[in-house]
Formats: C-alpha cells, sequence, structure tokens
C-alpha cells in the first residue's frame, strides 16, 4: 500500500556541496546559500492540475445554490399573508422553543444506526473489488476473512448493545 | 500477510478478552459480573506468555517494521504492568451497586452496570500500545495511537461518580482531540515532504534530502508537529497542563494507567517518527534543538510544580511530567545507550509508578478517597504495609540507590553524557534533586510524622491495589537483581539495521559541535 504514485523526478539541489555547514539552528529559519525550497521543490502537493476537478465542484456547487436563489427571487411569484409568512406554511405551528432536551437514547440509537449505516457503505466497494479476484485464490481467501472480521465487530456491537438494553424503552 | 497477523496474536487475544469482558461485564449471573477484572487478567496472562511463544517462531519472518525487534519487549512490558493495572482496578467499579444489588436494595439494570466496559476499554488500549509497535506506516501508527487514547477518555469519565471526573474527562477528551489533530496535521506534512506513509520508504526520502543539503524544511516543520502533537501524549512541557487536572480528577487505579500507557504509546510513537530520520550523524538540528528545549522543561516545570502541591494525585502527577523530560533525555542521546536507556526506563516507572497509585488506591478516609498529604500523614499507625510501599515506591520514583528507579536514571543519565549532552544532564540532576523534596516529603509523611487527631484515621479499604502496592514495592526492591536481563532485552529491541549502528557511532565532529 504506497501513496507513491507522483513522484516528480527532480534533481533536488544538485549543485549544492554535499553536507550542510550552516549553524544547528539555521537550517530551521534560514536556508543557507543557494539552498531554497521553492513550490517546485516539493514533489507532490503542489502539481494543482490534480486538483482542477475539485475546483469545478465547488463551482458547480457554489454556482448551483446561487442561481437557485437568484432564479426564484427573480422568477417566482411574491405574496404575502399571515399562513405565507409563518414558519413552516403547510405544517402545524411551532409550539414552545427548540431548545428542548431529548432523550438520551435517541443519541444511543442514532450511534447504533451509524455503525449499520458505515458497515453498509463500506461493503459496496468490498463487494465491487471482491468480483475481480480469482475465486478461492488467496488474495480471495484474506479479501473475505477481513471482511468476516469487520462483520464480526459490527455484530458483536449490535449483541453488546442489545444486552445493554439501548432498545429497551422503558 | 499471513506473517504479519502471526505476530498480531498477542493483540487478538486482548482483543478477544475485550469482547468476552463487555459481554460479562453485564451478564446477568452476578458472580461472572463481579470477575470481569479476573477474567481480563486471564486474558493478559495468555497475551504475556504468548508474546516469547509468538516471536520464538522461526517459520514467520517479522515483517520490516522500523524497529523489528521492539513489539517483543513493548508486548511483554505491556502485558505484564497491564496485569498490575488490572489489579489496581480491583473494586473501583460497580463496588456500591454490585452490592446494593446483593442486599436486595436495587435491581440489576445493564445500563447501569459500568465494570465490564471499563475491563473491556483497558485491553483495548494495551492492545493500541502492542500494535504500535508493528506500525509500518503512518497510518497504522495513528490509528494505533487512537486505539489507546480513545479508550481512555472514557475510562475516566466512569471511573468516578462525581463532576470531577467528568470534568477531567472533557478537559482530557478535547485537549486529546486538538493533539491528534496536531499530529496528523505532521503527519500531512511528512507525506507532502516525501510522497509517501510508508516508514521505510520516508526513511530512503528522507537520506536523498540529507544528501542532498539536509531535510526539507517542510519535513522538519511535519515532524515538529507530529511530535509536538505526540508530546501530548506523554504530557512533556508544552502539552502538560491537562495532566495535573486530569490525573486529579480521575480515580487513582485510572490515574496509575493514564500515567503509563498512553505514556509509553507515546514514547514508542516518538521513537519510531525520529528513526526515520536516521540516527548517524545525530538528528537534524531543528528537532534536536527542539527536543532539548522540550526536555528541560518538562524537567523542570514537572518537578517545581510537584512542589507547590497538596494533594497527592496533583504531585505524582507533575512527577509524571518530569519523569517524561527524563525520559527525553535518553531519545535525544540517540539508539546506541539512549533508547534502550528510555525502555528500561518506562519498565522500572510503569512499576514503580503504578505501586505509587495503587497505595493511593486501596486506601480510604472516612469513606472517601484519599487526595490530600495529610491524608497520609501517620499512614503507619493505621497500615504499616501500605505507609511502607508508599515510601518505597516514592524512594524508587526518586532514585535512591538501591532501589530500581535508581539505575533506570543512571542508565539514562549515562547515556545523556555519553552523547555529550552535559548541560541537559546538569539541568537533570539539579531538577532531580529538587524532586528530592517532595518524595522525602511522601516518605516522611507516611512513615515518621503523626497522624491528624481531627477526622477519621486513613485505611485500607480495597486489598486488590494493596497486593498490587506491595509487589510493585517488591519489584522495585528485588528488580536490581533481573536489571541485566531487562538491558539486554531492550537493547535487542532497539536493532538498527547494521549499516546505520555502523554510523551511529559519535564521531569527533559531532562531539565538537556540541561542546
Amino acid at each position: 500500500m504506497t501513496f507513491s504514485s507522483h513522484h516528480a523526478d527532480i534533481d533536488f539541489f544538485s549543485s549544492l556541496p554535499p553536507r550542510r555547514t550552516h549553524h544547528r539552528l539555521g537550517g530551521f529559519f534560514v536556508t543557507p546559500n543557494s539552498q531554497r525550497v521553492s513550490f517546485d521543490t516539493i514533489p507532490t502537493a503542489m502539481d494543482f492540475t490534480n486538483y482542477l476537478p475539485v475546483l469545478l465542484i465547488i463551482l458547480m456547487a457554489v454556482g448551483f445554490g446561487v442561481i437557485n436563489i437568484v432564479a426564484s427571487g427573480l422568477l417566482g411569484p411574491k405574496r404575502s399573508g399571515d399562513v405565507k409568512d409563518s414558519v413552516y406554511e403547510s405544517g402545524m405551528n411551532p409550539i414552545g422553543t427548540a431548545r428542548k432536551r431529548f432523550n438520551v437514547r435517541f443519541f444511543i440509537l442514532a450511534m447504533t444506526f451509524l455503525v449499520f449505516d458505515i458497515e453498509i457503505i463500506f461493503l459496496y466497494p468490498w463487494a465491487v473489488d471482491f468480483t475481480q479476484l480469482a475465486q478461492g485464490s488467496p488474495e480471495a481467501t484474506l479479501f473475505f476473512g477481513r471482511i468476516l472480521f469487520f462483520l464480526g465487530t459490527s455484530i458483536f456491537a449490535y449483541i453488546y448493545a442489545w444486552k445493554k438494553g439501548v432498545f429497551r424503552w422503558d | 500477510m499471513l506473517d504479519r497477523l502471526w505476530f498480531l496474536i498477542p493483540e487478538f487475544i486482548l482483543l478477544a478478552g475485550a469482547m468476552v469482558c463487555a459481554i460479562g461485564g453485564i451478564s446477568t449471573f452476578a458472580p461472572i459480573r463481579k470477575r470481569v477484572g479476573f477474567i481480563a487478567s486471564i486474558f493478559l496472562v495468555i497475551a504475556l506468555f504468548s508474546v516469547p511463544y509468538v516471536y520464538g517462531q522461526t517459520d514467520y519472518t517479522h515483517p520490516e517494521t522500523m524497529l523489528p525487534g521492539l513489539g517483543k519487549y513493548i508486548k511483554m512490558m505491556a502485558a505484564f504492568v497491564g496485569l498490575l493495572l488490572v489489579a489496581t482496578s480491583g473494586g473501583l467499579i460497580d463496588r456500591g451497586y454490585e452490592r446494593a444489588i446483593g442486599a436486595g436494595k436495587d435491581r440489576f439494570d445493564p445500563l447501569r452496570a459500568n465494570s465490564g466496559e471499563f475491563h473491556a476499554l483497558l485491553l483495548l488500549s494495551l492492545t493500541g500500545v502492542m500494535l504500535i509497535c508493528e506500525a509500518r506506516d503512518l497510518i497504522w501508527l495513528f490509528l494505533a495511537l487512537e486505539l489507546v487514547s480513545l479508550p481512555t477518555y472514557v475510562m475516566v469519565a466512569i471511573s468516578r461518580w462525581s463532576k470531577t471526573a467528568q470534568e477531567a474527562a472533557m478537559k482530557y477528551f478535547f485537549l486529546g482531540a486538538l493533539s491528534a489533530a496536531l499530529m496528523l496535521y505532521g503527519f500531512a506534512l511528512l507525506y507532502v515532504s516525501t510522497g509517501t506513509l510508508v516508514l521505510q520508504e520516508i526513511t530512503e526520502a528522507f537520506s536523498a534530502q540529507q544528501n542532498n543539503g539536509g531535510l526539507l524544511v517542510i519535513a522538519q516543520v511535519g515532524m515538529l508537529l507530529a511530535i509536538f502533537g505526540l508530546l501530548y501524549k506523554i504530557a512533556a512541557a508544552p502539552m502538560h497542563l491537562y495532566a495535573p487536572d486530569v490525573y486529579q480528577g480521575a480515580a487513582s487505579a485510572v490515574t496509575a494507567f493514564l500515567a503509563f500507557v498512553p505514556k509509553t504509546a507515546g514514547m514508542i510513537a516518538i521513537i519510531l517518527l525520529l528513526s526515520t530520520v536516521g540516527w548517524e550523524d545525530g538528528l537534524p538540528p531543528a528537532i534536536e534543538m527542539a527536543l532539548w528545549v522540550v526536555a528541560v522543561l518538562t524537567m523542570i516545570l514537572g518537578n517545581i510544580g510537584a512542589l507547590l502541591q497538596r494533594s497527592v494525585k496533583r504531585m505524582l502527577g507533575y512527577s509524571s511530567i518530569a519523569h517524561s523530560g527524563y525520559m527525553l533525555i535518553g531519545v535525544i542521546a540517540g539508539p546506541e545507550l539512549g533508547l534502550p536507556a528510555v525502555l528500561v526506563y518506562l519498565f522500572i516507572y510503569g512499576i514503580t509508578n503504578t505501586a505509587a497509585f495503587a497505595t493511593l488506591a486501596s486506601l480510604s478516609r472516612g469513606g472517601k478517597r484519599v487526595d490530600s498529604l495529610e491524608d497520609i500523614a501517620g499512614l503507619y499507625t493505621t497500615s504499616p504495609l501500605a505507609a511502607a510501599s508508599m515510601s518505597v515506591a516514592s524512594g524508587s520514583l526518586l532514585g535512591i540507590p538501591p532501589l530500581f528507579g535508581f539505575w533506570g536514571k543512571l542508565l539514562l543519565f549515562a547515556a545523556g553524557i555519553a552523547a555529550g549532552q552535559i548541560s541537559l544532564i546538569i539541568v537533570a540532576a539539579v531538577s532531580s534533586a529538587i524532586s528530592a523534596w517532595y518524595y522525602l516529603r511522601l516518605i516522611g509523611l507516611s512513615l515518621l510524622s503523626n497522624p491528624h487527631n481531627h477526622g477519621e484515621r486513613t485505611k485500607v479499604t480495597l486489598r486488590w491495589p494493596l497486593a498490587v502496592a506491595v509487589v510493585g514495592a517488591c519489584i522495585s526492591i528485588a528488580g536490581p537483581l533481573v536489571l541485566e536481563g531487562v538491558m539486554v532485552d531492550a537493547k535487542e529491541a532497539i536493532t538498527l539495521p547494521e549499516s546505520e549502528l555502523a554510523m551511529s557511532l559519535p564521531s569527533l565532529e559531532v562531539d565538537d559541535e556540541r561542546e
């Protein structure tokens, strides 16, 4: 498992003397002689072409929001009245403050849900990858063993939560 | 892959133990619930004996981690001290609740029983320490470190039914999250500067950089940030401020855990990270300078802070800060003498510190936990055994010659002198002399002074912690007999590749630079 896909083959500091001779603290704050750390000496992070799709998605997301708000402001009809101006136009009227305390059991239940939510999300890429491995090969066995271990931990967590009485409402 | 799994057998044993403890703790059958600590100890013993077997097998080759020998030593140490720590927490969790159920005054409700969780989390945290030794890349290292830390937050919170424990847990959690973020940022910068997350490849990239005129600045900044994140785990100077509050807020048994397990984890992680820079011609100046400053500050602030305390737990908390400073001397001194000395010191410190906190855990005064210096005054009148083990433990922490702690300090200081860090050793010696005041005060109060007349007497109420304290004190006395064996093991644990070891001998030029 390596992440070293973008090694740029740049010969760092090839013109420099081989040993550093500067003062102890010097290396941190001041780079001696011609040794400059410029952007092109740092291998991976400054290669901004990789980030172009990300930038596009950000632009699309922001644009979608802005366009919708502006368009509905420009195009939509504007009528007002008591019912129209209420918080939930077609819902019930709000009663009391929103800062009420909830029973802590909701949170425990939500966390138990999260365990399985994440498990399902994780199973998808696993299943896609698993079909690519040769049936019965050692890699496939190992791959299968890993997911069994993972499922085992979540099932254990579920049994534990059940026995602990998380799902009991009394 | 199978090779890799084979060496994780001790971890799997502890994981299984954690599961059994968690389920056993909410069993409706009371005898099982009450013996969860016993179950945890059984699994720890199995793990302890599995380590020599696992590492003795020649059918499997150990994967190429940074320090391949480290696992055996650290896993045995973690399992052994873990055993003491489990016994220290005996009778801590759910004692009153179980008693009420036994008397028929209360009904068993799994939601209110914490004992199983506590022991499961304890085992998981120890698993994390063991996993750190097997780290081959930064992601594994980070996850293992989090596995050490996350259970400790919960353990602090459930150790006592009091607001101070809750406050301590919150403080510990938020600052821990901050330190983890710092560390991750450091890891990210290390990735940026080398293009890889695998420690071996980072080492290669760094040596290439060093041949080209020194580490990149971004690599040095990344390394410094990662180390500063880890300083939180070992409670060293700029990141030490949480330690006294958290150590005081948690129950004594959990404090003993906090003072040993995360500290060991942080120390190993620092050693692993610094191994990537290579020890050939010393650490890079910026990193060495930073470590030097941190070590000096830690020793001075820890020892002076301990002088000012009225609470024994806070005092021992500050003392544990100071001990981190001593251990950093070994890190600065390098692999030849320094790193084995750090490992030996971790073992000695773990046992003696556990003995000191176990004594506190066993005592109570008028139904309350013992905390202030007043509470242990004249301890010898009610419990000579507790007073004796307290005195031996604090004597060993101070480093009084025949005791175990002295030899640990001797090794560290000798390593520092051999590495030419004279000024550092002078600071260490002076602050160590300062520490004599408060350690001797503990000895004097428990053995010589008269008990306070007002209020109730301090008594031993829990047997298991007292047993741990006595065992710890005995090891502190008899330990020097096995010191040589421990040293050999620690030396084996730090086995660098041969080429690096040959170059790590101090050269004249390096010495001149240090003067």
